[in-house]
């Protein structure tokens, strides 16, 4: 749905020149919610721009249904922008229009008839359960409430991919989690593919199916949450398990890291290994995230034992990843 | 002067004062408020970068807003008398009131018309608006109170520059106070002109204030 290719961004020149992008490449599925996270400065902004052009890209390949974004003529790109929506950090509603006249911007601009635009806007500010406030002004909503005339604008006339720059980084931590949950039931039920860069490993945990991870204009990582969480060392799994305190295993001990991915985070582990192989197992710290419909979970234990190497096989046999200090 | 003449006098000098200034306002918006927009957009982060065309227009806004307004007044005498048929009289002083004007609020629109936030022109963007779109749909009317203001001050401006439009016969109350309170030492001409321009003054920014505030949605 979007493809990247290669993309380069250079800013400024000779001495000054910054690299923002350095050869991307990703691909964006139809029907997914894509994020690319990273600290700030890695470039996440000028790659979620690239894809709409508000940023040109240097060179590379962007392709969004098929078509080649960096080649297209003004007017092309015009009516390219047409078919995406997209969201801001700081919302950018226009103070001087009331909430329907800031949802109903884009369908003028489209060339909407006024009562097909009157209805449709009326559609929209029920789909983000914002009806009340039709004719509040921006200055009278609160961060969440502009958030969803956002989205409600950028959903206007029915595009079928998502950019969300940020989106969430300006609210609180519930009125993070309502819009999240809005933007998932909106990619369930209209099949919108959302494309979303963000600071902020909650925004991946609840609602990323994939996600890429930007560092200094370079992909990192890139895969599902699931595969990511499970790769020790990883930055997602380091930044979804934060406060890796070193462990102190006593003299004779094993000690290890256990990465738990879906069903095997429902099973007794650690029970097993006191029953098959008589060790003592001793726990040292450990924590269980639900991510999107996972559980997903990392324990530190220290086995005290005859058997810890064929304990260790076990582990990995039912597909557990190990980190063995 | 005695009092039956003075009133007259007052008034019809008033009514010069609001005709030079109204017409000169006119103009002053019809031409300064495009020029301030294209120094906007053509800048080299604007919206349709020229540098070329954004230099030449800002060094000539420059030029013309250092000139002080009796030079201007004498130097556009050969284009007042081109456009209006004579330079005498208060039709002819709306030339160079108005010149002088333009290049005074095209700054000012333009730096009202930077004011509006990035975010809302990225935004325009990624919705597919072209730059007129923009311009109408969003740099206007976001910045449209700081702009009354601007027009605001315009008018006040104009209503200073306008009483050495008496030095071509413009009439107006800043002329009669100069010829009746100034040079023939008639106090109460010039007590009376000046409590005349006070108000008008006032009640301008009075009226510019309301407007804009009105017209805030923050």
């Amino acid at each position: 749905m979007i493809a990247i290719k290669n993309v380069r961004k250079v800013f400024g020149e000779g001495q000054n020149q910054l690299h923002a992008l350095d050869d991307v490449t990703l691909t964006v599925e139809r029907g997914e919610i894509f994020g690319v996270v990273g600290p700030s400065g890695a470039g996440k902004s000028t790659l979620i721009r690239c894809v709409n052009m508000l940023e040109k890209p240097t060179s590379g390949s962007i392709k969004v249904n098929g078509i080649e974004m960096t080649t297209l003529t003004n007017q092309e790109l015009r009516k390219a922008r047409q078919r995406m929506g997209m969201i801001f950090q700081h919302f950018n509603l226009l103070s001087s229009r009331t909430v329907a006249e800031n949802v109903a911007f884009p369908l003028e601009i489209a060339g909407y008839d006024k009562p097909v635009l009157e209805k449709r806007v009326k559609e929209l500010l029920e789909l983000v359960d914002l009806s009340e406030k039709i004719s509040a002004y921006p200055a009278q909503l609160s961060g969440g409430q502009k958030q969803r005339v956002g989205i409600a604008r950028a959903l206007a006339t029915r595009p079928d991919i998502l950019l969300s720059d940020e989106a969430t980084s300006a609210l609180d931590p519930q009125t993070t989690i309502s819009i999240l949950n809005l933007l998932k039931e909106l990619n369930r039920t209209l099949g919108l593919t959302i494309l979303l860069i963000t600071h902020e490993m909650e925004v991946v945990r609840q609602i990323c199916d994939r996600v890429a991870v930007l560092k200094n204009g370079k992909i990192l990582e890139l895969g599902t949450l699931n595969e990511l969480v499970a790769q020790p060392g990883s930055y997602i799994a380091k930044s979804l398990f934060p406060s890796e305190e070193t462990m102190l295993v006593h003299p004779g001990a094993v000690g290890v890291t256990i990465y738990f991915v879906g069903d095997a985070a429902d099973q007794p582990i650690i029970a097993s290994l006191v029953r098959k192989f008589d060790l003592d197992v001793n726990i040292l710290g450990g924590s269980i995230q639900n991510v999107g419909n996972n559980r997903i979970g990392r324990l530190q234990v220290e086995m005290i034992g005859h058997q810890t190497s064929q304990a260790l096989d076990y582990l990995r046999n039912l597909g557990l990843r190990l980190e063995v200090i | 002067m005695d009092i039956s003449i003075m009133i007259p006098s007052l008034a019809q000098a008033a009514i010069d004062t609001i005709y030079m200034v109204g017409f000169a306002t006119i103009f002053t918006i019809i031409f300064g408020l495009p020029l301030g927009i294209l120094l906007v957009i053509t800048d080299k982060n604007g919206l349709a970068p020229l540098p070329f065309l954004n230099k030449t227009i800002g060094t000539i806004v420059n030029m013309a807003r250092s000139l002080p307004f009796i030079i201007l007044l004498v130097l556009v005498i050969p284009f007042t008398r081109l456009v209006i048929g004579t330079t005498i009289g208060a039709t002819a002083a709306i030339v160079p009131l108005s010149l002088a004007a333009i290049p005074f609020f095209a700054r000012i629109a333009e730096t009202s018309l930077r004011e509006v936030d990035k975010g809302l022109i990225e935004a325009a963007q990624a919705m597919g608006c072209t730059i007129c779109q923009i311009i109408f749909k969003v740099l206007i009317p976001e910045s449209i109170s700081s702009l009354v203001l601007g027009v605001a001050l315009t008018i006040i401006s104009l209503i200073g520059y306008s009483a050495m439009a008496g030095a071509i016969g413009g009439g107006g109350l800043g002329d009669l106070a100069i010829r009746y309170g100034y040079q023939r030492y008639e106090t109460e001409v010039m007590i009376a002109t000046v409590i005349l321009l006070i108000a008008i003054v006032q009640v301008i920014q009075l009226l510019g204030d309301r407007m804009a505030q009105k017209m805030a949605r923050r």
